[in-house]
């Protein structure tokens, strides 16, 4: 998976390609704390080029979701491809994509 | 028989693979996967279906499956037949049942939400069909995909 970020003053966006596998949710969580840290205020998980979301994957996000949530903070994921949109209504997770 | 499922039938050859219990083993057999899907003109919505059900029993077995720090082999064999794929995943692992995994409550609030058992309620979700069964100490996981016949 590649992950390529934008920042636009405190909203940041990831945009991610490929398989999100479990070595790419820890590379994500990663990137996820790094904008924590550096007070983003919000974070955009984009998802139009993954082909895949595996559990781990949806973990961060929920994490992350939540963690920011609590904080007044936004997490969202973000134009999921169709696998993922598919991935995340299976799981009946759609509150973590941006509406 | 379309002439998808003729190109399909032709090319049977099945794919086995001995990985070594580290992560990294994952990617190599997902990137085999892409090659087979490629040779058979498989959509590529089964292809990520596969991979994600592949993903998820792969990770449970690394994480989960062995009490000790020692090398262990998985064995994969992937058998591509016109109207289906099947795919039979084998370790030494500590006996474990997938399909006794209770599933997911998926009706609680988001923040309430467990995402323990979620990977084995999407290999559900994604593959037509999972059989498990305790073949001399082994764990063998069966995972079949319906394949769909196009028409020209």
């Amino acid at each position: 998976m590649e992950i390529q970020k934008r920042i636009t003053g405190d909203c940041w966006e990831f945009m991610l390609a490929g398989r999100v596998d479990g070595a790419a949710a820890n590379q994500l969580e990663v990137e996820i704390l790094a904008a924590m840290k550096q007070n983003a205020k919000t974070i955009y998980v984009n998802l139009a080029q993954a082909t895949f979301l595996c559990s781990a994957g949806i973990r961060v996000l929920l994490q992350y979701h939540r963690q920011m949530k609590n904080k007044g903070l936004v997490l969202l994921a973000t134009r999921p491809s169709a696998e993922v949109a598919a991935a995340l209504e299976m799981t009946a997770f759609p509150e973590l994509v941006e509406k | 028989m379309g002439p998808d499922c003729a190109r399909a039938s032709e090319m049977m050859t099945p794919l086995e693979l001995v990985l070594h219990n580290r992560p990294s083993e994952l990617a190599r057999l997902q990137d085999q996967l892409e090659a087979l899907a490629g040779q058979l003109g498989l959509p590529l919505k089964t292809l990520h279906e596969v991979q994600l059900a592949v993903e998820e029993h792969l990770t449970n077995i690394l994480k989960h499956g062995f009490d000790d720090q020692g090398d262990h082999q998985i064995r994969v064999r992937v058998l591509p037949a016109p109207t289906e794929l099947r795919l039979e995943v084998e370790d030494d692992g500590r006996p474990f049942d997938p399909l006794k995994h209770p599933p997911p409550d998926l009706s609680q609030p988001l923040e309430a939400r467990s995402v323990g058992g979620l990977g084995i309620h999407m290999m559900r979700q994604t593959m037509d069909r999972l059989e498990y069964r305790r073949v001399e100490g082994k764990n063998v996981l069966v995972m079949t995909k319906q394949l769909k016949a196009r028409t020209p």
